[in-house]
């Protein structure tokens, strides 16, 4: 079966960004279904998923599990690529895997002085902002909307599940 | 009681284990999904939902879109997830 374009091309970018990986490509009966990609970097390994309508998905945690879905989606490839990249690198050297503010922000390609900017601040305080260990709600939503995110927050309970308004939180 | 993914994912290898033995690959399919459909039911307070492409912390059995073909064996169809 031929690999989907935004999948060759994905294997194409990640051995220009990271040269040496070995890329096994485990086909779907149907090209419609969830592709699977094993990749491999010296000693590390990574599993990425590709859906067609949904894109890349990552799995940055290694509790083992079975029929997990993907913790990280991609729409485009050199995001995931890059973001890839950054994995082995990160399983490599040991470090943390899970995102920081500044990681995302770097994944969303803004500069802290262009954030600072719309967030009519300076860049020291976008800094520090995301050297803080804790943070209003909204400080948080509009940093997100500041790089053109969206801050979600929901609460999951045995016999319910609820989306919460990170605005409307100390609403009485 | 939640537990954790790893420990849901050892009681569920441990009932598949202690399960009859499926007749057919559909049964096997079906006994698979139920088994751990019951864990996740019971050890985590996710909700089954097969809307979403993200994780929601729940495992959840192969779908029909993760079936590949075994070279060679036409009679045996493999599922990854």
């Amino acid at each position: 079966m031929n690999k989907p374009k935004q999948l060759s091309a994905f294997i194409t970018t990640l051995n220009r960004d990271c040269p040496g990986v070995l890329v096994e490509v485990d086909a779907p009966r149907d090209p419609e279904g969830e592709w699977w990609l094993d990749v491999a970097n010296g000693g590390s390994h990574e599993t990425v998923s590709w859906r067609p309508k949904v894109g890349f998905g990552f799995f940055t945690t290694d509790e083992k599990g079975f029929g997990d879905r993907p913790d990280e989606i991609y729409r485009k490839v050199e995001g995931a690529c890059a973001r890839l990249c950054r994995l082995m690198e990160q399983r490599r050297t040991n470090t943390t895997r899970s995102m920081g503010l500044k990681d995302v922000r770097r994944m969303a390609g803004r500069p802290q002085a262009q954030l600072a900017s719309v967030l009519k601040t300076n860049q020291a305080a976008v800094s520090r902002l995301e050297n803080r260990t804790d943070m209003y709600l909204s400080s948080l939503g509009e940093y997100i909307r500041a790089m053109g995110g969206q801050l979600e927050l929901h609460a999951k309970f045995k016999d319910f599940e609820i989306r919460i308004d990170p605005l409307l939180i100390a609403r009485k | 009681m939640a537990l954790t993914r790893s420990e849901r994912l050892a009681i569920f290898l441990e009932r598949l284990s202690a399960a009859p033995a499926a007749g057919s690959a559909e049964e096997a399919l079906i006994l698979l999904a139920a088994m751990l459909n019951g864990v996740e039911d019971e050890f985590t307070t996710v909700l089954f939902d097969l809307s979403g492409v993200q994780s929601d912390g729940r495992m959840y059995p192969p779908l029909p879109d993760s079936a590949r073909e075994v070279p060679g064996r036409s009679d045996v169809t493999r599922y990854r997830s």
